[in-house]
């Protein structure tokens, strides 16, 4: 069994990083108040002891875990010292970035050295890892967290945490269970002007919230790429791409590039033959795999698991959801619309201009630009809560005369997401986005695609997590996993 | 509904999915009319126990997974031992919520084995996970 040493200081003397963890998470099943940790002993000061980083195992080294690497390996409180992937090209890829990211660990001697894996159960098992980042395709998401909560690793997994609603709650489950610290990729509710704005409304700002608006679509604006052309045959875009939901795709099998373990990346997915739909989207598109169902969520992939907590956050259902999802086809509004208790609205909408033309509920000035958020509006006025664009933009002006005490621009880089999980990590709080909201943001997709899909509303109890009286779609809310794998 | 599942009989990997969305369709319109179900669900048997392609099974096994009744548990019963074809028997008999599919799974335990027998093993797991209490509402402020 591995151990580490705190180098340099006396060990009988000293809490290294692994032991503060380990008593942390011990006691915090003892007290409910949060400890009080030095800066110093935090990184804040950038004088993290070698024994004292937070050893991190990164399963995934795509696209976006390119992006990942960069942030942890450019962090003195943190150590990457395995990577895994189940492709080699990528996995190689990731190892040379990581040699040359701590070159200068390397030759001060106060860096081991990173291991690579296929398969994550290696990552897992080792015994001085003490956090994982997974970054895999979304049907790995639930699976992988899950098993590594068992291994007692905390975790940061992208969003949406699941593809179904039942393998969520399995998830919240097994992190309090073990007593981890989880965080959902939801990386912009970690950012300050965000929190501003949702805390602002939460705190009654607009008065009584009425409604609220996000985004969703349907397949075309994703299988439309021209990467799809080739394969129009199978996806038939004519038809498809009219669908809310994902689908069951039977593309065709291709040859396996060398160095794959499609068998590993299937997973417990039901078994598709490789394609290279699922597997290669060129930068700068990422999420090859998600228009299909066994592997992604469409749109909750692409864009709504962005917002789904922001908006949980700003109306103050982040451990709750709607207790119903409106049809279009019954015709009480335009478009798709969740019902929560206390008679908020939340509408989903195509595209911003529809908040206008179709709700008329901001005034026809009202600049909607941005994205991964949404909009509110309330008996007072109106208020975004999205990144990008002109940033947090409202009215009425009174109302904006009294928000403008706070800021408007939502500058990307100002976020810390990981930060605040790493400082979790040391202190056994609550991060931002943890376990319950990451997996009532993804709940919140996963209960608007079924609404679709089955073409009508659905009665939904967030309590008890079922459609009360609905056998047809309780039947929706899990899904088998191919063997032998399990959670 | 016929040339629907003339269309279904042959699809295979690479086969228009499009085509399909009409069976989707008809699905999503016959719910609350258990006899328009029944012959969906019927239609859909037939096919099942023929000689069409896996993608047409697969296609089969997800929409009973929605509307399967007891009527196709023996069907996807006989599917179990099949490599090719457990996983999908399981995707459906998993997702009914009857005596006679768990009973259809347990005595499969006796007659499978390997890789198979495991997955049967998880979907019993999994059936009995659905009923046990949720511990959320206990465990919500473990970690503050």
């Amino acid at each position: 069994m591995p151990t580490k040493l705190n180098k340099d200081s006396d060990k009988a003397n000293t809490i290294t990083r692994r032991d503060f963890i380990g008593r942390s998470a011990a006691m915090a099943s003892i007290f409910a108040a949060p400890m009080i940790i030095p800066a110093s002993a935090r990184g804040a000061d950038g004088t993290v002891a070698p024994g004292n980083r937070i050893t991190i195992g990164q399963i995934g080294r795509g696209i976006m875990g390119r992006g990942h690497l960069s942030r942890l390996t450019h962090d003195s409180e943190v150590e990457v010292i395995a990577l895994c992937d189940v492709d080699k090209s990528r996995l190689d890829e990731g190892m040379a970035e990581l040699a040359s990211a701590y070159a200068d660990r390397t030759e001060n001697g106060t860096y081991k050295g990173c291991t690579a894996y296929n398969d994550y159960r290696e990552v897992l098992a080792r015994d001085d890892i003490d956090a994982v980042v997974i970054v895999t395709p979304d049907h790995w998401h639930s699976p992988m967290s899950i098993h590594a909560a068992e291994a007692g690793k905390d975790v940061y997994c992208e969003k949406p945490i699941s593809i179904t609603i039942d393998e969520g709650r399995q998830l919240v489950e097994a992190v309090r269970r073990n007593n981890r610290v989880f965080q959902n990729g939801s990386q912009y509710r970690t950012h300050p002007v965000i929190r501003r704005a949702c805390d602002f409304i939460r705190t009654g700002g607009l008065g009584k919230v009425k409604a609220a608006f996000t985004l969703w679509g349907d397949l075309g604006g994703f299988i439309g790429a021209e990467r799809f052309h080739p394969y129009a045959a199978a996806i038939n875009p004519e038809v498809t791409a009219r669908s809310f939901a994902t689908m069951d795709f039977a593309l065709p099998g291709e040859p396996t590039p060398e160095g794959l373990d499609w068998n590993l990346w299937v997973g417990p997915a039901l078994w598709r033959p490789y394609n290279s739909l699922y597997h290669i989207n060129p930068w700068p598109g990422v999420v090859p795999w998600s228009f299909c169902e066994d592997f992604g969520a469409g749109p909750s992939t692409w864009y709504h698991s962005h917002a789904a907590d922001v908006l949980h956050y700003a109306l103050g259902y982040e451990e709750s959801g709607p207790v119903e999802c409106i049809h279009p086809g019954s015709n009480a509004f335009p478009t798709l619309t969740c019902k929560y208790a206390n008679g908020e609205l939340l509408h989903l909408v195509r595209g911003w201009d529809e908040v206008k033309n179709l709700y008329g509920a901001v005034p026809d000035t009202a600049v909607l630009d941005g994205n991964f958020g949404g909009v509110v509006v309330g008996e007072r006025g109106w208020l975004t809560t999205m990144s990008g664009g002109s940033g947090v933009t409202g009215g009425p002006e009174e109302l904006m005369a009294e928000y403008n005490a706070w800021e408007h621009d939502v500058a990307l880089g100002d976020k810390d997401h990981h930060g605040n999980w790493f400082e979790c990590i040391r202190t056994r709080n609550k991060p931002h986005s943890h376990e319950g909201i990451g997996h009532r943001a993804a709940s919140l997709g996963h209960l608007t695609m079924l609404t679709y899909k089955l073409g009508r509303s659905l009665k939904w109890d967030p309590l008890n997590e079922i459609f009360p009286e609905d056998e047809q779609a309780n039947r929706l809310l899990r899904r088998a996993r191919r063997t032998p794998w399990r959670i | 509904m016929e040339t629907l599942i003339a269309i279904l009989r042959v699809y295979d990997w690479g086969g228009d999915r499009g085509s399909l969305m009409a069976i989707d369709a008809s699905i999503v319109a016959a719910y609350g009319n258990a006899e328009k179900l029944a012959e969906i669900e019927q239609a859909l048997l037939e096919v099942l126990q023929s000689e069409a392609p896996i993608p047409a099974k697969e296609y089969i096994c997800r929409q009973l997974a929605l509307i399967g009744t007891d009527r196709c548990v023996p069907v996807l019963a006989a599917m179990l031992p099949d490599a090719e074809l457990s996983d999908q028997a399981r995707l459906a008999l998993e997702a009914i919520p009857t005596t006679l599919a768990d009973e259809a799974l347990r005595a499969a335990l006796d007659k499978v084995e390997g890789d198979q027998r495991a997955g049967i093993v998880n979907s019993l797991d999994e059936r009995k996970k659905r009923l046990v209490t949720s511990t959320e509402h206990l465990d919500a402020n473990e970690i503050k």
